[in-house]
């Protein structure tokens, strides 16, 4: 679903991403550990159509992301780490705006739905987004990601800055959603929630991976050691 | 503290290429619009006094001439143009430059340059005054918009005010940076100024011209500060940028484009003026019908008839041993001349209501302080313009009573009106010699002005001594 | 798509307080301008009422004493002698040509105020010497004036700019954009929609306005399309620029930057820079020479011999000395209409480079006006209005054309000896205005061109920057 060939990207002498080889699965949750610099954004970037690769390829579902970025979109959904949503919308036509950008119109119960389903209060969903914390927003950057029923999702820092609870629901969210078959990329600090949700766990360096490993070949604390010692 | 601020503002402002472009372009183009406005002002000065002198030749050369004749004739005066007007030249082409001096009836003046200008000339001419007083200050707001949103975003200001620095140092400091950037420029403008003017000297001669230039130096200089102040206290207490941006540059149109037009259009509605016609009609009027509406024309010609008869001890006039219509003309012209009086000092009296009405929105807009005072400064405004039209009036009231006097004295009688004067005699006549108003004159009539402008330099001074501006306001 | 973002971004444009702020600020703004452009009119207009008045009182006054004079001939009173002799009549009845723009220059006062409107219609008069000279203060034509047109060529771009500084910068900024372009939409949608959208508001708004405009002052629709499609032009225009400078994929405060740039030269800097090489071009001359030598001319006309005159006035006018009385005894009766034919075809002679200059000045600025938008934009309203120069100089050549009529009756009765009577009287011709001649087409032309090419620079630019747009 989510496959990448020999991809590269540069920016002059800087290699931000090296000679990359990824294929993930329907059902599959993949977590990109690595610093800062690492090259875990680009990668997403190139998935998601945002930079062009120097060489090699992207494909969503069988689609090649450079010669068809419109297309590649229709299969993806994206939450940053930070999602910013439209201040003077509520929650309900935010994700009512976004879902009929990316073609899909739902009834208001059906959104409802969505927006309860990743866990956002019922009492706030008609509030103007401009009064919801960063968990929330968060909340509604998941319902907006499920509703366009993508068989690829990436994920950039999902959990950077939610509470415990907030990234524990995260957590059993994720799980649901690869249970649905979709194919999840995730870039992630956080090795204790990697190791959590993660099917396999890759570890860059340098834009290069260096390491994949299956998550259940290690408990939290090894899956550290070995994290620390590669990078 | 401050001298490292400040040179620490200059070059972050020197090495933005868009600020170092726009104070390039700004300085460009007030060396340019400083230069060609005073080859402007060369060739208007010229017309004048050329215009003056042919009007003065054909004076001296009217041949032998009957007063009265003379009189009728008349001549022309013209406003000279002030030496700065090359940097405001205010008023000038709006107001007519000409008037025509005759006996029995006063004339306005005519010939205002805009009057044949297309609606082009509305959207304002390329001078240093425009520059000086609406893009300079555009220029402020540009740099200082953002002048703390760099140190923010990039944690520095942070590091500054761990450092030790106080936060009030540091507003003042980029305050100061900001102003003496537009010093800079204003520096420019009186080097160029003050060469220009030395290359002239029978023009820039006395002290007054210097004072001119050194008052509105100091004007801008003030008004710079008050932007300055404002748009750096603004930027402290705005976060984002653009909001920042967007609020200084709506104060920029209010206070430059769309307030001082509102007031001059309300000052309009509060006291509209006459039309010409009516004025005439009017003035036409009050000469027949007497200043009461009850005393005719004929009726004080026969009473003055009466009472020089009576002086003289004659029946009639023919028997009078002076020319009784050189008498009867100057009554008439005393007579005139109240009636011009009053309705002038009418009309004077509505234009200065109007002009005092902008003066008081001073004090809820600094800029129309500045243009008012520019004006005033450059000896282009409403007040000198009054000033002239009185001084002529008065030229030509000395003239036409020393005409009629020698029409009276001069040795001819009652209805010879074929007497001549020998052309010399005319040519010994003075000649109109306009000294415009002294600057303590025109500072006088600009006092709420002043006042305005002090009041906000204080004001801006007062806001930034606030309690308020501690760190976490900064930051 | 399109009509998901339309309704959405409405909704939230509905939402915010920064726009109904601007909603109020204009319509405020454009009512206050309407008002005091209106009391501007009424003030003018009363002034023209009145002289044409006192025109219809003197003809009312001096129509019975021609009835007088023709029914009884040679047994008429002598003091109405002097209503019979030609120049006295044409003295007696003061007529005037006025300069009376329609109501819709209520909304345009361009250079009304700055004119005399008036121009007594006499034997010696001179349309480039006129007798009166409006009074004004000079501070206030210097201010300008707060009508309609300045909303609409002023304020309306800093709405457009306002509106959009941010169009595709702020979702950027925010974080938005990248969520935007994973459902599917590319910026250069959003952007051309948001534009598109903030467009037809602002088109909506001056529609309004200008129609609330047209209504109060009770203006000739039939300007009316020419306004609208003119503001519609300028809004492109400025949308258009709000659209490029967005494809630059810069910060918000950049974009604001860079458009208020714009503002002041397209509205400030370019206007100042085309009058300064229009007045070095063709400077307005000074008239005291013309005066001077006018006045000198007519003097020593005067003072010439009867048959210096004569000979002069054969070659000046052969029409009308053909047509005079053989054989010629009283010239010294006719002296002085020959005297005026001669000295008018000199000083006629004389003033022609200064009737010239205005219309060089219009030519130059027509020329330019694609290097000065807002001046085409201001032409529209302006000329449609009737108070631009080129209109007042249609006035001022139709009441030459008035002057020239009423000499030629004049001279003709009075060279060939005859006296005025209700005939001649009823023939001493009174002022027509001139048809008005809006420049709509022209100017509406140089707009679009200029909307055009920088929306082919916009479409450029979005392509060449597609990673950000």
């Amino acid at each position: 679903m989510i496959v990448a060939h020999n991809l590269s990207k540069n920016y002059g002498e800087h290699h931000a991403l090296n000679n990359l080889n990824l294929n993930i699965a329907p059902g599959e949750i993949f977590c990109l550990l690595g610093q800062n610099g690492a090259g875990k954004t680009t990668t997403i970037n190139c998935f998601l159509g945002f930079t062009a690769p120097s060489a090699g390829k992207a494909e969503i579902n069988g689609i090649d992301v450079a010669s068809d970025p419109q297309g590649s979109k229709r299969h993806l959904a994206y939450l940053p780490e930070v999602v910013m949503l439209y201040p003077k919308l509520s929650g309900l036509e935010n994700l009512d705006y976004f879902s009929r950008l990316a073609g899909f119109r739902y009834s208001k119960n059906q959104l409802q739905e969505f927006l309860l389903k990743a866990g956002l209060p019922g009492d706030s969903i008609n509030r103007y987004v401009g009064t919801y914390s960063k968990g929330m927003r968060q909340k509604v950057g998941i319902a907006i990601a499920t509703a366009k029923q993508a068989k690829a999702l990436f994920l950039d820092e999902p959990t950077s800055g939610l509470d415990p609870k907030a990234s524990n629901d995260f957590s059993i969210l994720l799980k649901t959603l690869a249970q649905e078959g979709v194919a999840i990329l995730m870039a992630t600090h956080d090795i204790f929630r990697a190791k959590d949700v993660a099917t396999r766990v890759g570890i860059m360096r340098e834009g290069q991976l260096v390491a994949t490993h299956a998550a259940t070949e290690f408990s939290a604390t090894e899956l550290e050691k070995i994290y620390l010692e590669t990078v | 503290m401050l001298v490292q601020i400040i040179q620490n503002e200059w070059r972050i402002a020197w090495r933005e290429r868009q600020l170092s472009v726009l104070w390039i372009i700004i300085g460009g183009l007030l060396l340019f619009a400083t230069f060609s406005g005073w080859q402007n002002f060369q060739r208007i000065h010229h017309e004048r006094a050329e215009a003056a002198q042919l009007m003065r030749q054909k004076w001296e050369n009217q041949g032998d001439q009957n007063p009265h004749s003379s009189a009728h004739y008349g001549t022309y005066v013209y406003k000279p143009v002030s030496i700065l007007h090359f940097l405001d030249p205010g008023i000038d082409k709006f107001a007519g430059v000409s008037l025509r001096l005759e006996g029995h009836v006063q004339h306005g003046l005519a010939f205002a340059a805009a009057s044949e200008q297309s609606s082009l000339s509305r959207f304002g001419d390329l001078h240093t005054g425009l520059i000086l007083q609406v893009l300079v200050p555009l220029l402020l707001i540009f740099v200082a918009f953002n002048s703390f949103q760099r140190e923010r975003s990039s944690g520095a200001l942070r590091l500054m005010l761990a450092q030790g620095t106080a936060p009030r140092s540091l507003l003042w400091g980029k305050i100061l940076a900001v102003w003496s950037m537009a010093l800079a420029l204003l520096l420019l403008v009186l080097v160029l100024s003050g060469v220009l003017a030395l290359s002239q000297p029978q023009l820039s001669q006395g002290t007054d011209v210097w004072l001119r230039l050194l008052g509105l130096t100091t004007l801008y200089a003030l008004y710079y500060f008050l932007i300055s102040a404002m748009a750096v206290q603004l930027a402290a207490a705005i976060r984002q940028p653009a909001l920042s941006l967007l609020s200084l540059l709506s104060i920029w149109v209010l206070s430059t484009v769309i307030l001082p037009k509102v007031v001059a259009a309300s000052a309009e509605q509060q006291k509209p003026l006459l039309g010409v016609m009516q004025f005439n009609e009017q003035m036409h009027e009050e000469r027949e019908k007497g200043l009461n509406g009850h005393d005719p024309e004929d009726a004080r010609s026969k009473r003055f008839e009466r009472k020089i008869l009576a002086k003289y001890g004659v029946d009639d006039p023919s028997k009078l041993p002076i020319n009784y219509d050189g008498l009867l003309m100057q009554e008439d012209e005393y007579y005139g001349n109240a009636v011009w009086d009053k309705h002038f000092g009418l009309l004077n009296r509505d234009l200065r209501q109007q002009a005092q009405y902008t003066a008081w929105s001073s004090f809820v807009n600094p800029f129309q302080a500045l243009r008012n005072l520019s004006l005033s400064l450059a000896n282009a405004d409403l007040y000198q313009h009054l000033h002239f039209q009185k001084a002529a009036e008065m030229y030509r009231r000395t003239l036409i009573r020393t005409l009629n006097e020698k029409m009276a004295y001069g040795g001819s009688k009652t209805g010879d009106w074929d007497w001549t004067v020998p052309e010399a005699w005319f040519s010994e006549l003075e000649d109109f010699n306009y000294q415009a108003p002294a600057m303590a004159w025109s500072l006088q009539q600009r006092t709420l002005e002043l006042v305005a402008i002090a009041a906000w330099a204080l004001l801006l001074i007062l806001l930034l001594w606030m309690p308020w501006w501690k760190a976490e306001r900064l930051l | 798509m399109i009509t998901t973002i339309l309704q959405y971004e409405l909704k939230q444009l509905l939402r915010k307080r920064v726009g109904w702020a601007l909603f109020l600020f204009i319509l405020l703004g454009g009512g206050y301008a309407i008002a005091y452009g209106w009391l501007n009119y009424q003030h003018y207009r009363t002034q023209i009422d009145e002289v044409q008045q006192k025109q219809a009182e003197t003809y009312a006054e001096l129509a019975p004493k021609y009835d007088t004079l023709t029914q009884l001939g040679d047994q008429a009173p002598e003091r109405l002698n002097s209503f019979g002799d030609p120049i006295m009549a044409d003295w007696w009845y003061r007529r005037y040509s006025t300069w009376l723009p329609g109501s819709l220059s209520a909304l345009a006062v361009g250079q009304r105020d700055q004119q005399t409107p008036y121009h007594r219609i006499q034997l010696y008069r001179n349309v480039n010497l006129p007798e009166l000279e409006e009074i004004n203060n000079p501070e206030q034509l210097l201010a300008g004036n707060f009508d309609l047109s300045f909303v609409l060529v002023y304020l309306l771009p800093l709405l457009v700019i306002v509106l959009g500084f941010n169009a595709l910068s702020q979702d950027r900024e925010e974080g938005i954009l990248s969520l935007l372009k994973v459902q599917g939409l590319t910026p250069k949608q959003l952007l051309f929609t948001r534009v598109g959208l903030q467009f037809g508001l602002l088109w909506g708004l001056s529609i309004l306005i200008c129609s609330i405009g047209f209504g109060v002052v009770a203006a000739d629709w039939a300007h009316w399309p020419a306004w609208v499609l003119g503001c519609g032009a300028w809004l492109i225009l400025w949308a258009g620029l709000v659209a490029w400078v967005n494809t630059w994929g810069r910060s918000s405060a950049f974009n604001a930057t860079v458009l208020a740039g714009f503002w002041i030269v397209l509205l400030i800097l370019l206007p100042a820079l085309t009058n300064f090489w229009v007045d070095r071009t063709y400077p307005v001359l000074p008239r005291s020479e013309f005066m001077a030598t006018a006045r000198d001319i007519s003097s020593q006309e005067w003072d010439r011999p009867v048959a210096a005159i004569l000979a002069d006035f054969q070659k000046t006018r052969p029409d009308l000395y053909a047509k005079l009385p053989q054989p010629l005894r009283d010239t010294q009766a006719i002296k002085v209409f020959m005297y005026n034919e001669n000295s008018m075809a000199k000083v006629e002679q004389l003033g022609a480079p200064l009737m010239r200059t205005g219309s060089q000045r219009l030519g130059l600025e027509n020329r330019l006006k694609y290097l000065n938008p807002a001046y085409a934009f201001n032409a529209i309203l302006t000329t449609s209005a009737g108070t631009e120069l080129s209109n007042f100089i249609d006035w001022q050549n139709a009441t030459k054309e008035t002057l020239k009529q009423n000499r030629e009756l004049v001279t003709q009765i009075g060279l060939a000896g005859k006296t005025f009577k209700k005939a001649e009287f009823e023939r001493l011709p009174t002022f027509k205005a001139p048809p008005l001649k809006a420049q709509v087409g022209g100017n509406l032309l140089c707009l679009g061109v200029l909307a055009g090419l920088l929306w082919l620079l916009v479409w450029w630019s979005a392509q060449r920057n597609a990673a950000e747009v």
